[in-house]
């Protein structure tokens, strides 16, 4: 099966500034594929490269089979975009959002009627079809772009931070859309910089930064793979406290306010836990996470 | 390649926003040119003599019958800078469509081609009002929905080129004040530009004094000259096209890098 986007050496320069610097890209069909990076590390614009937005500046590029910067709009026609933030017509009812939405897409406008009715109910909204996006709550807006994002029936959907600014209810309830549309086989590709959320949803990732890609494979067996099966995370009152409890091998890290020791073996972990807890230093044992992961690849430092 | 269809579309979803807001507009269309018309032919009528004015007409009725030209200009340039910085910066319309198969160079031209529409529907609505207040008004008057149209959409094309360099809404002022008011001034539409001897010429092939000279005739009951007619499709259509054109490659920049 020929894979839903292949790019090989990408690069996207504005000026003397390279955004995306000879990045590889495989998203098999059917799967929920995550780009991580810090704000600025170059996904946004690797999402425009693939959605026939931006021409790239070099490198080869095919998705859904086609060159995005020859078919541009052949390509956008079998292509589902959910956008950072909220770029919904506010001008337009929720109705009327979504009529005008499949009118770009060419639809005729019986068709057009059929599929904002369509898509009202997916996104529960029938009951606020005449109301303008102002009117609805975030988790509400939200559901209407994923809704809108679909009217094409799209191959391959593009979501970038879907769940940015939004409750605990609404991101568990985009979530739970997210994974019935991957199992009923379309594919994705997601944007995030939520390690939760990647965690979740994809099946394969990547780790971008400053245009490179510094990583890329399943989340758990990049997390095992890099950090370790197991971390502990310790409040410490003095820096030489630990010395005498820690077992194993293990790599350190200190994050300003705790002190992490990442193990590869869980065993070694629990006894560290043990002779910690003797000593009577408080800790706490969990999973390495895809956070650990992205903040050793990434660094702590606050990006601009 | 724009694909006109695609344009249509954008087009279609402006009208659709504009039918929410129709009232407001038309009542617009109709009071502002009303105020003109009365205040300006009570005052300015009363200190002109018919023999000063082409074909003896009454001031009111010489001034009623250039204004639709402005109006086209000024509806159009306003929905084009103010509506259309909107759209490609706070709500992200712009952002939102060519996402689409539509491409940001149709956005544009759909946009152009809604701001010509609705620019000629306000200018129609001038005859209207002559003929509310008893002026005479030609049936001619209703080919002029095609120069009309050209006004806007050339004065849409170009504010939209304002648009896409202007870095915020107070920017549009030098526009207006050094573009838009003094072809306003210099097309006709408030007294002949024989008034001004030698340079009546240059004031003539101006955009706006084309369009008045091709709209005028019509509300009176006669064809237009041909020159005019011809200079008008011209400038329009390419100087129009050529606004576009350049306004894409900016807001390309702008919008996507």
């Amino acid at each position: 099966m020929t894979p839903a986007i292949q790019g090989t050496g990408l690069v996207k320069a504005f000026g003397s500034v390279l955004a995306v610097d000879q990045i590889d890209l495989t998203v098999r069909q059917g799967e929920c594929f995550g780009m991580l990076g810090p704000n600025g590390a170059g996904k946004t614009t690797i999402t425009r490269m693939v959605q026939a937005v931006l021409p790239r500046t070099a490198g080869e590029l095919a998705v859904l089979g086609l060159d995005p910067d020859r078919s541009g709009a052949d390509l956008r026609a079998r292509i589902g975009v959910v956008p950072q933030g909220d770029n919904l017509d506010p001008d337009l009812s929720c109705y009327d959002n979504l009529w005008t939405y499949a009118r770009f897409f060419g639809q005729g406008r019986k068709q057009a009627r059929e599929s904002a009715e369509r898509l009202l109910d997916f996104a529960r909204l029938t009951d606020r079809r005449e109301a303008r996006p102002r009117e609805l709550s975030g988790g509400m807006r939200r559901r209407l772009m994923i809704a809108r994002a679909m009217v094409n029936e799209p191959e391959l959907l593009l979501l970038d931070e879907p769940t940015t600014a939004l409750d605990p209810q609404a991101r568990h309830t985009v979530w739970g859309w997210l994974q019935k549309l991957k199992d009923e086989g379309l594919t994705m590709v997601l944007t995030t910089h939520d390690m939760d959320e990647a965690q979740r949803l994809c099946d394969r990732l990547c780790v971008i930064d400053h245009g490179k890609r510094l990583l890329e494979g399943e989340p758990e067996a990049l997390v095992d793979e890099h950090v370790g099966v197991a971390t502990l995370e310790f409040q410490l009152s003095k820096p030489d406290e630990l010395t005498s409890v820690l077992f194993g091998s293990y790599r350190l890290e200190e994050t300003g306010d705790s002190t992490l020791a990442h193990f590869r073996d869980a065993a070694a972990a629990r006894q560290t836990l043990n002779q910690a807890l003797d000593a009577g230093i408080a800790a706490n044992l969990r999973r390495a996470s895809l956070e650990d992961l992205f903040l050793k690849l990434t660094g702590r430092a606050l990006r601009q | 390649m724009i694909s006109i269809r695609r344009s249509l579309r954008v087009c279609e979803r402006h009208l659709l926003m504009w039918r929410s807001m129709a009232g407001a507009s038309l009542v617009g269309n109709v009071l502002e040119p009303l105020i003109y018309l009365v205040v300006l032919g009570y005052g300015v009528g009363a200190m002109t003599r018919p023999e000063m004015l082409p074909d003896g007409l009454s001031y009111r009725v010489f001034y009623g019958s250039g204004l639709l030209a402005s109006v086209a200009m000024f509806t159009a340039s306003f929905e084009s800078m103010f509506g259309a910085f909107t759209r490609m910066m706070s709500q992200r319309t712009y952002e939102c469509m060519i996402a689409t198969p539509i491409s940001l160079g149709e956005v544009l031209v759909g946009d152009a081609l809604f701001a010509g529409i609705k620019g000629a529907i306000a200018a129609l609505c001038v005859p209207l009002v002559m003929l509310m207040i008893g002026d005479p008004v030609s049936p001619l008057v209703l080919l002029g929905v095609a120069p009309a149209f050209l006004v806007a959409f050339l004065f849409a094309s170009s504010a939209i080129l304002v648009t896409a360099y202007t870095p915020d809404y107070a920017w549009f002022n030098y526009y207006i004040t050094l573009v838009l008011t003094p072809l306003f001034l210099f097309g006709g539409i408030f007294f002949p530009v024989d008034r001004f001897g030698e340079f009546a010429a240059l004031a003539s092939v101006s955009p706006l004094g084309m369009g008045v000279q091709v709209l005028r005739p019509l509300v009176l009951g006669h064809l237009p000259a041909w020159q005019p007619v011809l200079g008008l499709v011209c400038i329009s259509l390419l100087g129009g096209g050529l606004c576009l054109w350049l306004a894409r490659r900016k807001m390309q920049v702008r919008l996507i890098g």
